[in-house]
């Protein structure tokens, strides 16, 4: 099941495409997005990664900022080139054995949808919200900040 | 030197020339008249009736019983003459080819044969059925048809066969080419002349050829490549004039409802589909409909009205009331001539969503076709698009207005596009199966469409 609201997220720990070791941790106290995405390469994947991207600036300035954390089953070296290729401004981790995936319970839908979920992770290390972006990459990441800036968010 | 003697020389049994001396010149009679003026059984009369028919000596009225006549005795001779003449000419025809190393038999002999005996033969090999294909080309007189199925064209426009195609059609033979026109084929069919009737229609795997009132050519068999040497082609050639017409038949309806090539090479020179669209509006009687309608019993009073100068003038310029709310009824109208309004719209949605989906056939992975489904379905403000995973994943097609009674229900028409479109992209027996469920439960939700892998 995946995980709900009100949940605490759990501890993980995975390499970043720079080869560094990534902590949930590392950001203690902070409000973060973890989305889960399929495939570097894949067009969705690509449009959600780039909508983060073009997001990141207004993520980093609302009070208190929004840090944003990529995750897929890709190498590190998949992640290094994909990364560099798109300039993506904010980390993506690798979980090539769903780890990581399996302790949100993200779901693998029909083994030829793979999954793509966002959390909103609030100071207090709980989930404050959960977003499936099988599609419309962009209007998740247009959800995710309307939660964040409205009242109901942070 | 007598008339029987005539008769006898001329091939006719010493039954058959009493049965004509008995007929001849005479009304018609009864086969059992017949048989006790020559005092013989009545199955012996019919049997040597039945040979002078076959021989084209005596002709029958269909009456019950049956009746036989004669033309007079000098004139079934000269019948009996001509025929001897036509057989003769025909052997000595065949003689002459076969002595001067023809390869092929007398036409006309053939085709005489063919019409008693139908004969069949298999041929293999691609080059051997182009060759036949060649031959009819050559030989069709009136009527040629060829079935090319999807690819068929490739091969044809690659061998003197074409040729021999345009030829017919050239010298006033009636050519028409049954198609599936595909994007890597479309081009070829600008090889045949001008005067070919090229026809699309989706479903057309078969090829073969009909020709006149004469011959069937059947693929059985053909090898994926459609330009290769095709060595597995096997096809079956019938020469039957009955199966050449029960082919042209079948072939006739396929006719009526494929597309003229123009139209339908659109989706490939446009990129864009612009066949007619067909709608379906009900069943039933719709005579029964519109007595309803109008409030009419009976088609017309059973006894006449009085005479009325008066009325007489008058009738044909009353216009009943039920009619008069016809003129304002709008909608409702339509409906109380049981005209089905949502399934008027849902047909014109189901080709727009065809359309679509056409229009986004480029896109090879399936998420990102239903993305710009959904794009495109809140683009055109239609109303929400959405998915749920559980139990199964299937899209959700919800409408922000909902119909009222007496509005033209566009809901159908939008339901239909999504339809349209999914039935489109997921056709039936593929990997995904699409099904369409409706949650009346739910209210948000009129629709939903179950998108699940089979």
């Amino acid at each position: 099941m995946v995980l709900n609201i009100g949940e605490v997220a759990p501890e993980f720990e995975l390499e970043t495409s720079e080869g560094d070791m990534f902590r949930l941790s590392d950001l203690e106290g902070q409000w973060k997005v973890v989305f889960f995405f399929a495939k570097s390469g894949s067009p969705t994947c690509k449009r959600g990664c780039l909508s983060f991207k073009e997001q990141y600036e207004l993520f980093q300035s609302l009070e208190p900022s929004v840090e944003v954390i990529g995750i897929s089953q890709d190498t590190v070296q998949q992640h290094k080139k994909f990364k560099k290729e798109l300039d993506l401004p904010f980390p993506l981790l690798s979980d090539q054995e769903r780890h990581v995936a399996e302790k949100f319970g993200v779901p693998l839908h029909l083994g030829l949808f793979p999954s793509k979920s966002s959390f909103v992770i609030g100071p207090d290390n709980t989930v404050h919200h959960v977003y499936d972006w099988l599609f419309r990459p962009r209007k998740h990441v247009a959800q995710i900040i309307s939660a964040l800036s409205g009242d109901g968010g942070q | 030197m007598d008339w029987n003697q005539i008769l006898s020389d001329s091939g006719l049994s010493e039954r058959e020339v009493s049965v004509v001396n008995v007929l001849a010149g005479k009304p018609s009679m009864k086969a059992s008249e017949v048989a006790k003026e020559l005092g013989v059984t009545r199955l012996d009369a019919y049997k040597a009736l039945e040979d002078l028919q076959e021989k084209g000596m005596v002709s029958v009225i269909a009456d019950r019983p049956m009746r036989f006549t004669c033309p007079r005795i000098d004139q079934a001779v000269e019948q009996l003459i001509e025929i001897r003449r036509r057989q003769l000419n025909r052997i000595e025809s065949s003689f002459e080819e076969i002595q001067s190393s023809v390869e092929s038999s007398n036409f006309e002999f053939q085709e005489v044969e063919a019409e008693d005996n139908p004969k069949f033969t298999i041929l293999k090999e691609r080059v051997r059925i182009l060759g036949r294909l060649e031959k009819m080309g050559n030989d069709s007189e009136s009527d040629l048809v060829m079935i090319l199925g999807r690819f068929g064209i490739l091969p044809l426009c690659r061998n003197a066969t074409i040729t021999s195609i345009n030829d017919a059609a050239k010298r006033g033979v009636r050519v028409r080419v049954l198609a599936q026109l595909d994007k890597r084929t479309v081009r070829f069919y600008n090889d045949l002349h001008e005067s070919i009737e090229v026809r699309h229609s989706e479903e057309m795997e078969a090829q073969g050829a009909v020709m006149d009132q004469s011959e069937v050519i059947q693929y059985l068999n053909s090898d994926d490549n459609p330009v290769g040497k095709g060595k597995n082609d096997a096809a079956l050639v019938i020469e039957s004039a009955q199966f050449a017409e029960n082919q042209r038949n079948l072939i006739e309806t396929i006719w009526e409802e494929a597309i003229p090539f123009d139209t339908a090479s659109k989706r490939y020179t446009e990129e864009r589909i612009t066949d007619p669209l067909k709608l379906t509006l009900n069943e039933g009687s719709f005579l029964e409909k519109i007595r309803e309608v109008l409030m009419i019993e009976k088609d017309l009073p059973e006894e006449d009205t009085p005479f009325n100068i008066d009325a007489f003038m008058a009738s044909g310029l009353e216009i009943s009331d039920a009619r008069k709310k016809l003129n304002h009824g709008g909608i409702a109208s339509l409906r109380d001539f049981g005209i089905d309004l949502e399934s008027l719209m849902r047909q014109i949605g189901n080709r727009v969503g065809q359309e679509l989906a056409f229009s986004l056939r480029g896109i090879s992975q399936e998420i990102e076709f239903l993305n710009e489904m959904m794009d495109w379905w809140e683009h055109a403000g239609l109303g929400t698009l959405s998915y749920d995973l559980e139990p199964e994943f299937h899209i959700k097609v919800q409408f922000s207005e909902f119909p009222e009674g007496g509005e033209l229900p566009v809901w159908a028409l939008d339901d239909g596009i999504i339809e349209g479109a999914l039935q489109s992209r997921y056709p039936e027996g593929g990997e995904i199966a699409v099904t369409r469920e409706v949650i009346s439960k739910d209210p948000e939700a009129l629709h939903v469409y179950n998108l699940i892998m089979a």
